[in-house]
């Protein structure tokens, strides 16, 4: 099987509905409920947002907030598959931003709590962190690419591939 | 095969006005929280509360170190806004510890806490608030100064939970400087068992 051949399968795999419908509730489940476990107790996820000293605490507050309800409202996005291409895109630049923090707390010795899933997983922030936020950027990376798929509202409404 | 069509850039737009709007109203509900300052105890500063920390005998630091107060508390909105937390050392917490009615807290893990802590410490990470109130706080006496600590030095533990518990209306806040290590450096009294 040539190079050609090989990408092409992979591709068509990922375009395929039932991956495209696991890989976007996968990821919108994980947002909706790393959204609400935050959501408990902003004040607790901006100072979480504090330890990783990237931001000024005067905007601390606001920044957890957006990202509490970006997580809340693109899980749910994705998960019922309406505006999916955009939600999947925010999820990514969301995801590669994490990626951005937690590698450069690495890198600077710090140590803290990662703050990805409250206290259901009190946890410092380290490479394992680093790896799990990068895994997710998979499911977030094909859905972005092919939309929701037909089992999804985007489909009902004849959009479930969302090609430009 | 990434690309945006009109209608993806407009219900991108859309996603982007939902998540600042919602935001926005939860900022306006929550309100602001409190300024917390962390000041470091002097003997002649009167910090938290009516009842001023006691003169402490032996403070190397609150001699000679002025008063160190993040930037915000030069523009203190209101006095009645701003909750201070004092930076205590070693000598300090222990004539606190000694007055009797002093709850401390320790803000590291579980599994540090098991190790080793200040007899009668509670254990309270940061981690516990996520989820709110955590139910250990039904333990401690909000009237009643609270001693927080951690490992010390860049520790930020307790200074994130005592910046919590004057959230849920504790006032007579300290955080010892140096923290548990310092504390087990003097041979001050410590315990390994886990109060049920």
């Amino acid at each position: 099987m040539s190079s050609q051949t090989r990408r092409d399968s992979v591709l068509k795999a990922m375009a395929n509905p039932l991956v495209l419908l696991l890989a976007r509730c996968l990821l919108g489940g994980v947002f909706m409920f790393a959204g609400w476990l935050k959501f408990a107790s902003p004040r607790a996820f901006a100072d979480s947002i504090g330890g990783f000293k990237l931001l000024h605490d005067s905007i601390l507050l606001e920044v957890g907030l957006l990202f509490i309800w970006a997580e809340l409202i693109c899980g749910l996005a994705m998960v019922i598959g309406l505006a999916t291409r955009a939600a999947a895109g925010i999820a990514t630049v969301m995801l590669l931003s994490f990626i951005f923090a937690m590698v450069s707390a690495v890198a600077r010795g710090l140590e803290i709590e990662c703050g990805c899933f409250g206290a259901l997983l009190p946890e410092g922030v380290n490479v394992w962190s680093v790896v799990r936020t990068a895994l997710l950027l998979l499911p977030s990376i094909i859905v972005t690419a092919n939309g929701a798929g037909r089992v999804s509202l985007d489909g009902l409404l004849g959009r479930s591939t969302d090609q430009p | 095969m990434i690309g945006i069509s009109k209608i993806q850039a407009f219900q991108l737009l859309i996603l982007l006005v939902a998540i600042v709007l919602a935001a926005s109203i939860h900022y306006q509900i929550i309100g602001e929280a409190p300024e917390v300052v962390i000041t470091r105890a002097e003997t002649d500063q009167r910090t938290v509360s009516e009842q001023p920390a006691p003169a402490p005998a032996n403070l190397e630091n609150a001699r000679t170190t002025p008063a160190v107060k993040d930037e915000e508390s030069e523009i203190t909105p209101s006095p009645s806004q701003t909750q201070e937390i004092v930076l205590v050392s070693i000598n300090h917490a222990r004539e606190l510890y000694d007055q009797g009615e002093v709850q401390f807290v320790d803000a590291r893990s579980s599994g540090e806490y098991a190790k080793g802590h200040i007899a009668g410490a509670l254990n309270l990470p940061f981690s516990e608030f996520s989820r709110g109130a955590p139910d250990a706080i039904d333990l401690l006496i909000p009237e009643f100064p609270v001693v927080v600590y951690c490992e010390g030095g860049d520790c930020d533990s307790a200074k994130l939970v005592a910046k919590h518990l004057s959230y849920y209306g504790f006032s007579d806040l300290y955080i010892i400087e140096d923290g548990y290590p310092g504390w087990l450096d003097r041979n001050l009294p410590i315990e390994t068992a886990i109060p049920q």
